[in-house]
């Protein structure tokens, strides 16, 4: 790579003044590839100052898919091109010098996609006088671009770099700030777009499917044409697809929602544009009764719904589609015509607000167009009770495990308060629990047995800073581990398809492990262990055989209790019967009295569920029939539990969901850690909430039975059994049998209108 | 933990464009072939047409490929198969299909899977056992969904076994076969099962399912000559209660016309095609009485069955549900529901619903009778004075003046949690 500073006149952007030309620069390795457009930039140029400590890391560019051991599919590469392939980047601070005429600049920095550690959290901010911009994101595959104003003076503009862990950069485009909205359109916006999914000569063997809309485009009013834009309101559980048009009925549609005491319900609009707009912000004023008392300051959270690039399944290739996918907080906007922009306001009441109606405004601003949307909340006078026979929580994948790995203070900080942040966002949304894990091995040489407790006792710890002390946990075992210590090596395969009867000795260390560790779960005063020693093991007759031996060496344990993912209702499974205390599944396989029978009858025995069909595993837009699992479903299945698998998944880029073997999904990550939801997760929420109005019902119903108030408690009864009647009872919910968005509100109004009454009556 | 279900959407584009695929032109059968499992005829004497099989999933301890050559061959009537699977544990062969059809993809075998037809995503799949048992199915669109198991390829197997291999002869008819073209290429996949150990291979390196067309290779170089008559399309209808139409697009490659016979709920009918493309329109009714569609249609030419489908299902109720019993009353606002009718558009044209919706004293509140359109009806109920309350909703429905279906529905109507508010 040839060192350079000069001008660079780019015929791609269009003739520029010589004067003010912008630069571009691909930092990296010398004579690495350089990105059309871009000039080579490297540790050695004059650009950096001298006291700064540097360092350049190279990665190759691959297109080919290499194969995954386990499962036998074809697992791309990290895909790097020419601006990604190789960064500078330093533990410390760093000085930048560009030489170039006096004037104001856009200043355009590309960081990230680092490969290597992903438990590795880069830090950057970028100063250029009193202006800053600044960036922090995890592992080895995010990458982002920072912009930030700059001035020229004496030929010069400067930037300093400061971190507090390391920082990277791929790429730096120093921009006239006339020039910049050109270049940014012609250059930098389709580099980001290319790198937010997967390089062109992949991205063409893919095939884009659309969704198709059945709304016809509605007869614009000359209102709307005019100022070059509708507001339409939708029901939150159905989404607002790109490109697709509001209904007649929707726009102008009014805002309005109920909620109890204490609870968090969701308010969207949208806006569907006639034509591009530049910019579009929001305000929304506080929200004030009658009475003329407002909702706290905090109560309403303004996001956005950002659209993304999925594919049909979790492990599908060559297929992709566009859909409505995560709630980011709210920034600023631009609008494109034709696609809508829905806004998604999150209002929490506290538990002590006065019942009563609250309204308030959605102010927009639309490039100068200002647009009331009014906003009505029905607050309710009563607290809503969850049933504690039930419980909600989550596969996870603790960031305990990246900060134990990470190899600086920060970025160890960094995991754990993500971990914190992720827990009270379990907790706030009715969630009590996560899975966990003791792992354990023999070494191979000495036989000494390698488990570690205190690791477990760290979740543990925190679970219970979070209120989720009481959950009994599944907890993964380490038996893939100990089976390749007794059968020299060997790998079980894919849910354990290749397992064969190990050693009665392996069994009997298995009981002796499973003991140590329930003494020492019972010494430290653990929550319940559920011993989970294989995920999802395969019907197959080897793999069912080798179950039940090793079921049977945990049950060996006195009082242990063991949890298997697997469906009770499927035959193959039968042998395991006796041995499985909680039954883990997808669906609701087992009908509600069979289910209630079962627990009955053997006490111990439990249902649990993990519906991966609603947790954005292969469908990212499925609300509404997760709405109903979390809800009314789950109030007709018998089952106890719901446990989807998982909280989030990251692979490559978490804002890329097409450049891994497998897709991104659940709930996604800011930089500070905090989590950032999807409307499946909100569907989670709501869902436990329609719970909560049907279990608060049933309590009253119950009261007023036993103080007399039979005629009352009938007529309540009757509405439930109306709503129960009317349930399309199905083993998984999705989007097919289910009712309409609207009228989950009408159901759960109809149970807040007699829990209203039997409260008057009984209080 | 990972959801195993693979399902995959598949178009004909994208089985046209998908160049990744690889190319095997199939040669002129030279000489004869005796269908006996013994490879000793002069056509497979040669370099074998397919010799590299990837083991399919994860890779087992200890493992050791085994050979298995494919050699493939036509003639004007017939497509060849010889196959020559390595096997030195020949007495641990698994083998439990006995009669065609059986679950044989199961045993020891081969899977074949043709795809002649480009224009729709129909394919065959047919699989033979070591000891020569055929199971055999047109899969149409993709997945396990829109499989017939009625279809027959008519294949002529036999296998041979020796003391460390096994081989296979068989040959499939073409005619038997949804062929859109006298020529043209095919797609096609081979796999073998070696279901004692549990390993299975394909000739398509990473195929994540032996039934993902989009990886198949591409199979050129097959003529048929004699072939007249081809079904480029067809469609049974919506297959629900009251009159269906078919639909079916034919083409005549020859210079004359031909008789195409269409067997529709037993009636058969001959409709002559002129040369090039022919679309054919045919009515059929589903009883108002019945609790299944269970129709075969099936399109044949002379003696040649061009296609033959099997239509069976379970068929929704007449008057459906929409499970939505409680509905706000707002001022001035009419109560809004859509009744699911599980009829054919061509009888909703000719059909009613009359309805009346009584309180629980049997008084009737507000009555009317609605037109069925597209598969459902939409009422709007309103009446002065709409009170909350319990109130049931009595549904007739009418088929050109005749009765066909009576329900009734429980209802709650109660007032907004805004009534009477008004947005700023």
């Amino acid at each position: 790579m040839k060192k350079t500073s000069a001008f660079i006149c780019l015929a791609a952007l269009g003739a520029v003044s010589m004067n003010a030309a912008p630069l571009l620069y691909d930092l990296g390795t010398p004579g690495s590839p350089v990105r059309k457009n871009f000039v080579p930039l490297d540790i050695k140029s004059k650009v950096w100052s001298s006291k700064t400590k540097l360092f350049v890391k190279t990665n190759k560019i691959v297109r080919e898919s290499g194969v995954n051991r386990n499962s036998g599919r074809a697992e791309p590469p990290l895909y790097f091109n020419e601006l990604t392939c190789d960064h500078i980047g330093s533990k410390g601070g760093a000085d930048l010098t560009f030489s170039v005429p006096d004037g104001r600049y856009k200043v355009w920095i590309l960081t990230g996609r680092a490969g290597g550690d992903s438990s590795q959290v880069w830090d950057i901010k970028v100063w250029s006088g009193p202006a800053n911009a600044a960036m922090t994101y995890a592992g080895a595959a995010e990458i982002h671009a920072i912009e930030l104003d700059a001035v020229a003076r004496k030929g010069q503009l400067k930037l300093s770099v400061s971190t507090r862990s390391q920082w990277i950069i791929n790429a730096i485009a120093i921009i006239p700030e006339k020039e910049y909205a050109r270049v940014k359109k012609n250059v930098l916006d389709p580099e980001m777009a290319e790198l937010a999914s997967l390089p062109p000569e992949i991205l063409k063997k893919w095939k884009k499917m659309p969704y198709k809309s059945d709304i016809p485009e509605p007869r614009w009013s000359a209102a709307e044409k005019k100022q070059g834009f509708a507001i339409f309101s939708r029901n939150w559980t159905e989404p607002v697809w790109p490109e697709q048009f509001p209904r007649k009925s929707e726009i102008g549609r009014a805002v309005r929602a109920f909620t109890s005491l204490g609870e968090s319900e969701p308010m969207t609009f949208s806006v569907y544009p006639l034509k591009n707009f530049k910019r579009v912000t929001l305000q929304v004023k506080p929200f004030v009764n009658e009475k003329g008392a407002a909702l706290a300051a905090d109560a309403v959270t303004a996001r956005y719904v950002r659209y993304a690039w999925v594919r049909p399944n979790y492990n599908m290739t060559g297929f992709y589609y566009r859909v409505p996918e995560v709630l980011m907080p709210w920034s600023e906007r631009s609008l494109k015509a034709g696609e809508p922009l829905r806004i998604w306001l999150s209002i929490d009441t506290k538990v002590h607000t006065e019942p009563g109606i609250y309204r308030s405004t959605a102010l927009l601003d639309i490039d100068g167009q200002k647009v009331n949307v009014p906003l009505t909340l029905r607050v309710l006078p009563f607290r809503l009770v969850k049933n504690p026979h039930v419980i909600f929580a989550q596969y996870y994948d603790h960031p305990y495990k990246k900060a134990a790995r990470a190899k600086d203070d920060f970025s160890r900080q960094w995991w754990e308060k993500r971990a914190e942040y992720e827990h009270a966002h379990m907790r706030d949304s009715g969630h009590e629990g996560i899975t966990g894990s003791i792992w354990f091995t023999r070494d191979r040489r000495s036989g000494k047995l390698i488990l570690n407790f205190d690791a477990m006792q760290k979740q543990i710890d925190l679970m219970r800073k979070y209120g989720m002390g009481k959950f009994p946990i599944p907890c993964g075992m380490g038996t893939s581990s100990l089976y390749a210590y007794y059968m020299k090596g060997a790998l079980m395969g894919s849910h354990i398809t290749r397992v064969k009867m190990p050693p009665k000795k392996f069994f009997e260390d298995f009981t002796a492990i499973t003991q140590l560790i329930e003494n020492e779960a019972r010494r430290r005063g653990w929550p319940e262990l559920l011993y989970y020693p294989i995920d999802e093991p395969s019907s197959q007759t080897n793999s069912v055989e080798f179950m039940v031996e090793i079921l049977k060496a945990i049950k060996k344990v006195p009082g242990v209790r063991t949890y298997v993912t697997a469906n009770p209702a499927a035959s193959a499974y039968a042998p395991m019967k006796p041995y499985v205390d909680v039954w883990s599944c997808q669906p609701f396989s087992i009908p509600k009295k069979q289910a209630e029978a079962d627990m009955k009858r053997r006490p111990g025995l439990e249902y649990w569920s993990y519906p991966n069909h609603n947790s954005g595993e292969n469908d990212h837009t499925l609300s509404i029939g997760t709405r109903m699992t979390y809800g009314f479903g789950l109030w007709q299945s018998g089952f106890k539990v719901l446990i989807p698998w998982i909280y989030s998944v990251t692979r490559h880029d978490q804002w890329n969901n097409l450049d891994s073997g497998t897709s991104d999904f659940g709930v996604r990550t800011a930089p500070d850690g905090r989590p950032i939801p999807t409307p499946l997760w909100e569907a989670y929420r709501e869902g436990i909430d329609d719970g909560k109005y049907l279990f608060t019902l049933e309590s009253l119903i119950a009261t007023a039975n036993e103080r007399g108030f039979k005629k009352e408690a009938a007529a309540a009864q009757r509405d439930l059994d109306l709503i129960k009647k009317n349930i399309f009872i199905q083993e998984r919910y999705r989007d097919k049998e289910l009712w309409g968005a609207d009228t989950f509100d009408a159901y759960r109004w109809l149970l807040a209108e007699n829990i209203m009454k039997l409260n008057t009556l009984l209080y | 933990m990972r959801l195993l279900t693979l399902f995959i959407l598949l178009s004909p584009a994208f089985f046209l464009s998908n160049a990744a695929a690889e190319n095997i032109r199939i040669k002129p059968l030279d000489g004869k072939v005796v269908i006996d499992g013994k490879l000793s005829e002069k056509v497979w004497q040669r370099k074998a047409d397919i010799e590299k099989f990837y083991l399919y999933g994860s890779k087992p301890e200890n493992f050791k490929p085994v050979q298995t050559s494919v050699y493939l061959a036509f003639d004007n009537k017939f497509i060849y198969f010889g196959v020559y699977c390595q096997e030195p544990f020949m007495k641990k062969l698994s083998l439990s299909g006995k009669k065609n059809d059986d679950p044989v993809w199961k045993d020891d075998g081969i899977e074949l899977f043709l795809y002649p037809s480009l224009r729709k995503s129909s394919y065959v799949q047919i699989v033979f056992n070591a000891d020569g048992v055929i199971f055999d199915q047109l899969q149409r669109e993709s997945g396990t969904d829109g499989h017939d198991l009625s279809w027959n390829s008519g294949a002529v197997c036999k296998t041979f076994k020796g003391k460390d291999f096994w081989s296979l002869e068989a040959a499939v008819p073409l005619e038997n076969l949804p062929l859109d073209a006298p020529e043209g290429d095919w797609k096609f996949h081979i796999a073998r099962n070696r279901a004692w150990k549990n390993e299975q291979y394909s000739f398509v390196k990473g195929i994540d399912s032996f039934h993902n067309a989009t990886l198949f290779f591409t199979l050129s170089g097959i003529r048929f000559p004699s072939l007249k008559l081809t079904v480029l399309d067809y469609d049974p209808g919506e297959c629900r209660y009251g009159k269906n139409r078919a639909r079916i697009v034919l083409k005549n490659w020859s210079e004359k016309s031909v008789t195409a016979t269409i067997s529709s709920i037993g009636v058969k009918s001959d409709t002559p095609i002129a040369p090039g493309t022919k679309v054919l329109h045919i009515d059929w009714e589903q009883p108002f009485d019945a609790a299944e569609c269970n129709q075969k249609f099936v399109i044949s030419e002379g003696k040649r069955i061009l296609r033959q489908l099997t239509l069976k299902k379970k068929l929704q109720d007449l008057v459906g549900d929409e499970k939505n019993a409680v509905h706000f009353i707002e001022s001035n606002q009419p109560v809004t529901l859509r009744i699911p009718v599980n009829m054919s558009d061509f009888s909703a044209a000719e059909s009613q619903v009359r309805w009346r919706l009584r309180d629980l004293q049997g008084n009737v509140m507000v009555s009317g009778m609605t037109q069925v359109k597209k598969q459902s009806v939409l009422l709007r109920i309103f009446w002065s004075f709409m009170a909350p309350g319990n109130y049931k909703l009595e549904l007739e429905l009418f088929c050109q003046g005749e009765k066909v279906a009576g329900v009734s529905r429980d209802l709650r109507f109660v007032n907004s949690p805004f009534q009477g508010i008004y947005d700023l």
